[in-house]
C-alpha cells in the first residue's frame, strides 16, 4: 500500500515537474515513462533478491546490464520529450 | 473561451472525484482481499506449511496432457538391475584382483567386457585407481567436510526396516491384540471408501499431512518395475504382484543451501531419510485402512525406477541429466513411491516445456566433471526414448570426490533448480507462457552468463587434477574450519 501511495506521489510529482518545464505531454508519453518505472521497479529488487540468495555474481552482472539498459532508456526518454515542449501562451 | 476552460475543469474536478471515489473502493476490497488470503496463507502454519500445500503450489491443471512427455518407440520391456551398472560392477568388485586380471573374471562379465571395452576400463580404474587416490586424498582435505559427512550421516540414522517377506504377506495389513498394528494377526476388512477420487484428494492430503513436499497419483506401469527384482525384497517370483495397481508418488528437496554445495558439502541423505519415513507412514497409513501398501524409498529399498513413476503422476517431467524436473523446485527433488490396490483416480501427466528447454540447454552436460551426460539427441532404450546417461562414468565420479559422497552438480547448475521467489517464479511462468520458445532462449543465455561456476575439471579431488572445488560456497554451518580444530 505505501509503495502504491509512493508511486502516486512520484507520479504527480514528475506530472509537476514537466509542467514547470513546458514539457507537453500525452497518454503516449506518460505510457513510457510509466513502463520505465516498472522496469526501474524490477531492476532494483532483481539487485537485492540475488543478493539475499547469495548470487553476488548474478546481481553484479544483472545490475550492470540492467543499469546500462535503464539509463540509454531514460536518455531516449528525456531527450524524446524534450523535443515537444509546450509554446508558451 | 472562458466558458469552455471552466466546463473543462468541471470536467476535470469531477473525473478526480470519481477516480478517488473508485480507487477508495478498490482499495478497501484489496485490504479486504489481501486480509482473507493472508488468513488463509499455507505460510501462516508455521512449521506445517507443506502440509498445507505451500510446497506443491504450482497450478498442474493449466499444464496436464492426456500422455506423458516420453515417447514409446519400439517393443518395451522390464529393466534388469543385475544386468545394469550396479550389478555389473558389484559383481567385478567381488571377483577383480590384479594378479588373475581378466581371466579371473566369470564368463558373463568377461563376455561383456569384450562387447564394452570402455566399461571394463572405467570399473577397473575405479577399484585399481580412484578408491585407494580418494582415500589418501580424504586423509590430507577430508577435515573441511567433517561436519558436512556428519550432518548426512544423521540424516540417514533411522533407516526403514528391510522386507523381507514376498508382497503377498508383507504389502497386507495385519492387526494384532497388540499395540503394533501392522504385524501379526488377522486380515483387517478394508473400509469401504466412499468414490476413488475423494479417496485420491485424501490420500495425497496425508502424504503431505505425513512430511511430503509433493504427492501424485498413477497406474503402476509394469515397464517400471525391475525384471530381476534385483533388490531381492522377499521376492519368490518375477511377476508383477497383482495387487501393486496404483502407485502414489512423494516427493522432498534436499536442504537448498548444501544442495547448492555440490558436489562435496551436499547430500542426497537429507531427502532420501525424510521421503524414506514418510513413504513406510504413508504405506502403514494405507494398510490401517484395511488395502495393501509397500514403500520404495531410497533407505528402504527399491523394486522399481521411481522416475518414471513421478513423470507418470504428474509431478514433473525427466530432463537431459534423467532427473525428474518439477515446476516447483526443479530437479531438487528426491521421490519415492508407494505400490498399493487402494482405489484412487490418476492424475494426468504434465508438460511445462521441459523436452523443448533441455534440447538447447545444455548446461548440465557442460558442467559434468565425469562427461555422462549427453550433449546429443535422446536414444531408444528398452522402447522408450530418452537420454542416456554413462553411469559408470557418473559413479566413478561421484565415488571419487571428497566430502559426501555423490556429486548433484547436474541437479544444483540447472536452470529450473532455483529457489522459490518472485524472480525464478516470474522466469518460469514466463517460459511456459512463451510459444515461440524466445523466452525460453533470453533466460538460458541469461542463466549461463549470471549463475556460471567454477570448470568442469575443478570439481574432481586435487589428485586428479581438482581443487575440491564446489558449485557455490558452503552455507556457514557446514564449514568445518570454523568449528573443528583441524
Amino acid at each position: 500500500m505505501i509503495e502504491g501511495i509512493l508511486l502516486c506521489v512520484v507520479l504527480t510529482g514528475l506530472k509537476i515537474w514537466f509542467e514547470d518545464r513546458r514539457i507537453l505531454m500525452n497518454p503516449w508519453k506518460w505510457g513510457t515513462v510509466v513502463i520505465w518505472f516498472v522496469a526501474f521497479g524490477v531492476y532494483v529488487p532483481f539487485i537485492t533478491t540475488s543478493l539475499g540468495e547469495n548470487e553476488a555474481g548474478a546481481a553484479l552482472k544483472g545490475g550492470i546490464l540492467g543499469g546500462v539498459i535503464l539509463l540509454v532508456a531514460a536518455l531516449g526518454l528525456w531527450f524524446g520529450l524534450l523535443k515537444k515542449r509546450q509554446q508558451p501562451e | 473561451m472562458t466558458d469552455k476552460k471552466d466546463k473543462m475543469d468541471v470536467n476535470r474536478r469531477n473525473f478526480l472525484k470519481i477516480s478517488g471515489a473508485a480507487g477508495a473502493v478498490l482499495g478497501a476490497a484489496g485490504l479486504g482481499v489481501a486480509g482473507y488470503r493472508s488468513g488463509k496463507d499455507p505460510q501462516s502454519y508455521l512449521g506445517w506449511q507443506s502440509a498445507e500445500g505451500a510446497d506443491q503450489y504450482f497450478d498442474r491443471k493449466s499444464v496436464e496432457v492426456d500422455e506423458p512427455t516420453y515417447q514409446i518407440v519400439g517393443e518395451t520391456s522390464r529393466p534388469d538391475i543385475g544386468k545394469g551398472w550396479s550389478g555389473r560392477r558389484r559383481k567385478f568388485a567381488m571377483q577383480w584382483k590384479k594378479e588373475t586380471g581378466f581371466e579371473g573374471l566369470d564368463p558373463d562379465l568377461q563376455q561383456y567386457y569384450t562387447d564394452h571395452p570402455e566399461a571394463f576400463e572405467l570399473d577397473r580404474s575405479f577399484i585399481d585407481e580412484i578408491r585407494p587416490t580418494r582415500a589418501a586424498d580424504n586423509k590430507i582435505y577430508g577435515h573441511q567436510f567433517r561436519i558436512a559427512e556428519a550432518w548426512s550421516n544423521a540424516m540417514g540414522a533411522i533407516k526403514p526396516p528391510r522386507i523381507t517377506e514376498p508382497p503377498e504377506i508383507a504389502d497386507f495389513p495385519r492387526i494384532a491384540g497388540s499395540r503394533n498394528r501392522n504385524s501379526g494377526g488377522t486380515l483387517p476388512e478394508p473400509a469401504k471408501m466412499k468414490h476413488p477420487a475423494k479417496t485420491s484428494k485424501l490420500i495425497k492430503k496425508i502424504a503431505l499431512e505425513l512430511g511430503s513436499s509433493f504427492a501424485g497419483i498413477c497406474k503402476v506401469n509394469p515397464d517400471w518395475i525391475y525384471k530381476d527384482l534385483g533388490q531381492n525384497r522377499g521376492f519368490t517370483s518375477t511377476d508383477v504382484p497383482k495387487h501393486w495397481e496404483y502407485a502414489v508418488v512423494i516427493g522432498i528437496p534436499m536442504s537448498w543451501d548444501p544442495m547448492y554445495a555440490n558436489p562435496n558439502y551436499g547430500t542426497s541423505g537429507d531427502a532420501y531419510g525424510r521421503v524414506s519415513i514418510v513413504a513406510e507412514r504413508l504405506a502403514a497409513f494405507i494398510k490401517n485402512l484395511g488395502y495393501a501398501a509397500r514403500p520404495h524409498s531410497p533407505m528402504g529399498g527399491y523394486d522399481l525406477m521411481v522416475p518414471p513413476f513421478a513423470i507418470d503422476a504428474g509431478l514433473g517431467e525427466q530432463g537431459r541429466h534423467g532427473v525428474v524436473i518439477l515446476p516447483e523446485v526443479g530437479c531438487n527433488v528426491r521421490p519415492a513411491v508407494i505400490t498399493t490396490n487402494l482405489p484412487v483416480i490418476p492424475d494426468k501427466p504434465i508438460d511445462f516445456g521441459v523436452q523443448d528447454f533441455c534440447k538447447t540447454c545444455k548446461i548440465c552436460a557442460e558442467v559434468c566433471p565425469s562427461g555422462a551426460i549427453p550433449f546429443g539427441d535422446k536414444v531408444e532404450v528398452r522402447g522408450y526414448r530418452k537420454y542416456q546417461l554413462n553411469q559408470a562414468k557418473c559413479s566413478n565420479f561421484w565415488q571419487s570426490n571428497l566430502g559426501n559422497n555423490g556429486c548433484r552438480l547436474c541437479i544444483a547448475v540447472c536452470p529450473y533448480t532455483r529457489k522459490s521467489n518472485w524472480m525464478h517464479k516470474t522466469a518460469r511462468d514466463l517460459s511456459i507462457a512463451d510459444p515461440t520458445g524466445l523466452m525460453d532462449k533470453a533466460l538460458l543465455t541469461m542463466q549461463k552468463w549470471m549463475y556460471s561456476g567454477p570448470e568442469s575439471k575443478e570439481y574432481f579431488m586435487p589428485s586428479m587434477g581438482g581443487s575440491n572445488a564446489s558449485y557455490r560456497p558452503p552455507p556457514w554451518w557446514l564449514k568445518a574450519e570454523d568449528f573443528i580444530e583441524p
